[in-house]
């Protein structure tokens, strides 16, 4: 499949605090009326907040999944998508799903399972998991799984519950509003939300074929690392600049044509400020006339599922014509929108294209562009990509030697990860406090630099990114989280820990301590995620220019407390880079021929496509050993191992072509690598 | 203007000063990192754009220069307040590890600051956003200057290294713009005195008093982790253990610097450091005290002086509790500030 | 040494050791006890404390010291150096614990 393809969005569906439809969301706003209300799911005393935007009438069971459901069976039946014989084949339908933390800590990727299984999804179903920004990030690899190819309908949004741990959580951290929170006005601090939210996105040639209706078109988008701390973003904007100017860039739209930006706006001062920043710096003079709003102040914040309900009501408004407004907007902060389009109603405005931003825990900025297509230049085409590093950081220790040897005595090492100093290896870093999957995982990506025998300096580090596939926070954090509460209670639990309970925080620190500036993301796919990580970096290095260098890793943390558990855990990473290298002493000779994805354990069709896309015959590939007799089950990172062992094997001459699939958790994967010139 | 309206003005509102004392240089080349490892006494955990307060101590582990070390991508600036350009430069010359690639030169500009809860507004005002949302130990670097978010006053601090070709111009528009923030200029004086109010070592005062970073309570500015030039003898004296540590102190009659201090009648020290602190309305100190007595809350010590006895009271640093603590950039301004709700500069003990 | 005098240093003694424990235990500052001086700042690069630590730093300090603050205006006068801390618990602490 070419790049540049147009995506249309042709469907959504909406779960809020405004209700269980994408009409009672927009109609809520229409007559000015917020979601907020006193909480009474779960109890608030003790705290000095008790404002939540809470899902009218939502039951007792899985929320996540019951939000979820909902809001795409809206989706779908809006965009006429039926699933299943008479509609589009099973296979071919992917779900990605956006979602924070939710009660899932042993299995994020197991509400998107669910999700599919109820709407008969049989195709790649992916978990996209940076916190706040997760489904606007969910809505971008989406686009980038319909231009590869890996499916003709998919259904991209997120879904987050708000729960008593994630309210104390906020609230220890001093960012709750004591009343309806007011973006960019006084008083500062957020109200926690929840709710799910749904696109249906599909190739443009083929929902016009079909005869859908189109509502938008998804143009582009953008994401960036902050690289500057766990919570708190990059006061100076730049951080969130990188983002906007990434999506517009994707989008071939200037500045200049954007009509309306729907911000993240959570109302906490640090947000507020350090993204108002942001926008000055990229959109220049033009801040004084640009609408800027906060869709927050009606739907409270929504965390994972926040980017897709904002962009659900920009879009409801620009089929109307007209701009959400702020709600409890009186009083400006200093150094805020000239124009926050505040009031109870709509502004009646025409807007082609919308710019929506989100930020998120971790530093991981996602923004996406919508609306009209004319006059967008075409993305460029794609362009071929080389391995130009590789680490290995386990059971085997931390060289690659060593994990060929390992696997070469074929013995269970029944063994940690080492210990070592991350100063060690990032001199510049201060390994104070860091959980163990932020060491492996820094450790792994500093390694792999190394490896390529990059060092990132000045410019080069904001076009350099991580993708990260894991199953679940940091086991040791996890623990310090839960026992803080069961000691102390929900009012005083553990903000530090809660910080590390996202699943994207070991790829916030690694960005942060290697100086990664360019995108990062995190997702899950539970088994295999770390190989769905370097599928998805490889498609999104290579359909764009703005991006030089992707790194692309597996982490995992054991669970087992027992010494000699046969459980594997460390980090394993590549350094992706482009043919021809930006950097010409860089000259590893392997190249990432191939990837394809599938549904759930359908591997055979997985590595079929990996090997079309190679143009390889099953015949002439080795396959990659299984690295889990030797190293211990490792979930995400298993099939990375086996992928740093296959570049290794590559360059040592043992074989021409390597395949590495996993049948995986929720999505099959598989890639294929080869000696660059080999036929 | 007495230097009492200064810190009035460095207190409440803004206040500008000359950087002359401040030597900045800049640290380039492939080992720049491990030439500036090697003498800085601190871990260079820093990312991109931050800085951090650390010492150049000489062989005998006695703070040489005070300095702020911030990394530029791979080289680093170093704003250093003690020697001599010439004394610095020479210095880091000297100790640098033979066949490290490291150049050190001197910043092209000229120095100027700014001190005051509301230095971020004026910043913002004049220089635009990107310096007045600077986090504290945090640089920005522009074509028209380099903006060091630091500041040893417990107020917000900027220095700015400005060219020196645009010197005059930028000190106008501070002073013309100033004007809405009651802006007044800062001696070097008066600078000192707020330090020593807000707790700052001063290389001049203290730093030359022959102690090391162990009696003076620098050792968070230190590593115990690597080797730096001061580093065995630093050692040394932590196994040896401190005899004496600084503390501070007020007192309502004048104290002078080499007064004694005493405890009934034993000699447990003596005054290094002294100025009246028009805010707090007494003046205040920074002793030496014997290790079994160097403590903060006490009011039992006396400082003799020409046999004077003068009742002093040890208490903790900062001595004053700062507005810049209460002030947010993100929230307040200089002209819709309130009097009447600013927490009190001396709170109760 | 005048015993009421012996008493109050052995009482600020043993609560700066319980406050370089607490930050070294669960604030993870990665320093030995007797290099944290009583007049380190918490914060900006001194014991290399952030605003999230902070949260944690009061939580600790209310379960491990028995400081309850009146109201969170004082905290942050409280929250400077190392040695602010101990007179935070000397002020507002457990009095057995500090006596004991």
């Amino acid at each position: 499949m070419e790049a540049g393809l147009s995506i249309a969005i042709t469907g959504m569906g909406a779960v809020s605090a405004l209700g269980a439809s994408t009409s009672a969301l927009w109609s809520a706003i229409e007559e000015g009326r917020d979601g907020i209300r006193p909480i009474e799911r779960f109890s608030t005393e003790g705290f000095s907040v008790s404002l939540g935007g809470m899902v009218p009438g939502a039951g007792s069971g899985d929320l996540c999944v019951e939000f979820a459901t909902t809001a795409a069976r809206e989706a779908l039946a809006n965009a006429g998508v039926s699933i299943g014989p008479g509609g589009v084949e099973e296979r071919r339908v992917a779900l990605v799903l956006g979602t924070s933390l939710g009660m899932h800590v042993d299995g994020l990727h197991l509400v998107a399972a669910e999700v599919s299984r109820a709407l008969g999804i049989e195709g790649p179903t992916l978990t996209l998991s940076t916190a706040c920004s997760s489904s606007t990030n969910a809505i971008g690899l989406g686009r980038d799984l319909l231009e590869a190819g890996h499916c003709d309908v998919c259904i991209a949004g997120g879904t987050d519950e708000l729960t008593p741990e994630i309210f104390s959580g906020f609230h220890a951290l001093g960012l709750l509003c004591p009343s309806k929170c007011a973006p960019f006005s006084e008083p500062v601090g957020t109200t926690l939300g929840e709710g799910a939210g749904f696109l249906v996105l599909e190739r443009g040639s083929e929902a016009r074929a079909r005869g859908a209706r189109v509502l938008a078109t998804l143009l582009g988008y953008g994401l960036s690392a902050d690289a500057y701390h766990p919570t708190t973003p990059d006061p100076t904007g730049a951080g969130v600049a990188r983002a906007l100017r990434g999506a517009l860039l994707d989008a071939g739209t200037a500045a200049d044509d954007i009509d309306y930006i729907n911000a993240h706006g959570t109302g906490t001062m640090a947000n507020d400020a350090a993204e108002y920043r942001a926008i000055e710096q990229v959109f220049g003079e033009r801040v004084a006339r640009l609408p800027v709003s906060s869709t927050k102040s009606f739907l409270g914040h929504a965390q994972g599922a926040a980017g897709v309900l904002e962009l659900i009501a920009t879009l409801c408004g620009m089929a109307q014509g007209k701009i959400p407004p702020t709600l409890h907007y009186e009083k400006a902060r200093p150094r805020s929108p000239a124009d926050p389009v505040a009031g109870d109603r709509p502004r009646v405005a025409r807007v082609e294209r919308a710019l929506c931003n989100n930020s998120a825990f971790g530093g991981a900025n996602a923004a996406v562009v919508v609306g009209r297509a004319e006059g967008v230049t075409p993305r460029q085409t794609k362009a071929e990509l080389l391995i130009l590093g590789a680490s290995a950081v386990g059971p085997h220790g931390m060289d690659l030697d060593a994990l060929g040897a390992a696997l070469a005595a074929n013995v269970p090492l029944r063994r940690r990860a080492p210990a070592f100093r991350i100063e060690s290896l990032i001199p510049t870093a201060d390994g104070r406090g860091m959980d163990p999957a932020s060491r492996y995982l820094s450790a792994a990506a500093a390694l792999a630099l190394a490896d390529a025998g990059v060092t990132l300096r000045g410019a080069k580090r904001e076009r350099a990114g991580l993708f990260v596939g894991t199953t679940r926070a940091s086991t040791e954090s996890e623990r310090e989280f839960r026992d803080s509460i069961r000691d102390r209670g929900l009012v005083r639990l553990s903000a530090t820990a809660f910080t590390r309970m996202v699943l994207n925080a070991s790829a916030g620190t690694c960005t942060k301590l290697c100086a990664l500036k360019g995108p990062t993301t995190t997702l899950t796919t539970g088994e295999g995620s770390g190989l769905v990580a370097l599928i998805y970096a490889a498609m999104h290095l290579s359909t764009r220019s703005d991006v030089d260098l992707l790194l692309a890793a597996g982490v995992d943390e054991r669970v087992s407390l027992e010494f000699e558990a046969h459980e594997g855990e460390g980090a394993a990473c590549l350094v992706l880079g482009k043919d021809p290298a930006s950097d010409a002493s860089i000259a590893k000779a392997v190249r990432l021929s191939g990837f394809g994805l599938a549904g759930p354990g359908d591997v055979e069709q997985a590595s079929r496509l990996a090997l079309r896309m190679a143009g390889l015959d099953a015949k002439t590939v080795v396959v990659a050993p299984s690295i889990t007799p030797v190293l211990g089950p490792a979930p995400a990172t298993a099939a990375m191992f086996a992928c740093a062992f296959a570049v290794t094997s590559i360059l040592r001459g043992t074989s021409e072509h390597v395949l590495v699939p996993d049948p995986g958790g929720t999505t099959a994967a598989a890639v294929v690598f080869s000696r660059k010139g080999a036929a | 203007m007495s230097m009492d309206d200064e810190i009035r003005a460095l207190r409440t509102s803004v206040a500008l000063a000359a950087g002359d004392h401040v030597t900045c240089l800049r640290v380039e080349g492939e080992g720049a990192y491990e030439a500036l490892d090697h003498v800085v006494a601190c871990d260079l955990f820093l990312q991109d754009g931050q800085m951090r307060p650390s010492l150049l101590l000489d062989e005998e582990a006695r703070p040489f220069a005070d300095i702020h070390v911030a990394r530029d991508d791979e080289s680093f600036f170093l704003l250093a307040e003690g020697p001599s350009p010439e004394a610095l430069v020479a210095f880091l010359k000297e100790h640098f590890p033979a066949g490290v690639e490291a150049t050190v030169e001197r910043c092209d500009g000229t120095l100027l600051s700014l001190h005051g809860p509301y230095a971020w507004e004026l910043c913002t005002t004049v220089l635009g956003p990107d310096v007045g949302s600077l986090p504290y130990l945090a640089f920005y670097r522009t074509d028209s200057g380099v903006f060091f978010r630091s500041g040893k006053t417990g107020e917000y601090g900027y220095d700015l290294l400005i060219p020196t070709g645009e010197v005059d111009a930028v000190r106008e528009a501070l002073v013309r713009e100033g004007a809405a923030f009651d802006l007044a200029h800062a001696s070097l004086p008066a600078l000192e005195q707020c330090a020593l109010e807000n707790g700052f070592f001063n290389i001049r005062r203290e730093g030359r008093a022959g102690l090391s970073p162990l009696e003076l309570g620098l050792q968070w500015r230190v590593s115990y982790r690597k080797d730096y030039v001061g580093s065995a003898a630093l050692r040394a004296r932590r196994e040896a253990g401190a005899k004496a540590r600084v503390v501070w102190a007020v007192s309502g009659a004048p104290v002078s610097e080499g007064d004694e201090v005493f405890l009934d009648d034993q000699r447990i020290g003596h005054v290094l450091a002294v100025g009246f602190s028009v805010i707090r309305g007494e003046w205040v100190a920074l002793l030496l005290l014997d290790r079994p007595y160097a403590y903060a809350g006490i009011d039992r010590y006396e400082a003799r002086s020409a046999g004077e006895r003068r009742p002093i009271r040890t208490l903790s640093a900062p001595l004053i509790n700062n507005r810049s603590l209460y002030v947010s950039p993100q929230r307040h301004s200089y002209r819709g500030r309130d009097e009447s709700k600013m927490s009190p500069f001396v709170l109760p003990s | 040494m005048n015993p009421e005098l012996a008493r109050y240093i052995k009482r600020r003694e043993r609560i700066l050791d319980k406050v370089r424990t607490l930050l070294v235990e669960r604030l993870h500052v990665s320093r030995a006890p007797d290099e944290i001086d009583p007049d380190a700042p918490l914060f900006g690069t001194g014991l290399g404390l952030d605003s999230v630590d902070a949260v944690e730093l009061l939580v600790s300090m209310e379960s491990e010291l028995g400081v309850k603050l009146p109201n969170e205006r004082l905290s942050r006068p409280a929250m400077r150096t190392v040695n602010t801390l101990v007179d935070l618990a000397l002020a507002h602490g457990r009095t057995d614990d500090v006596d004991g």
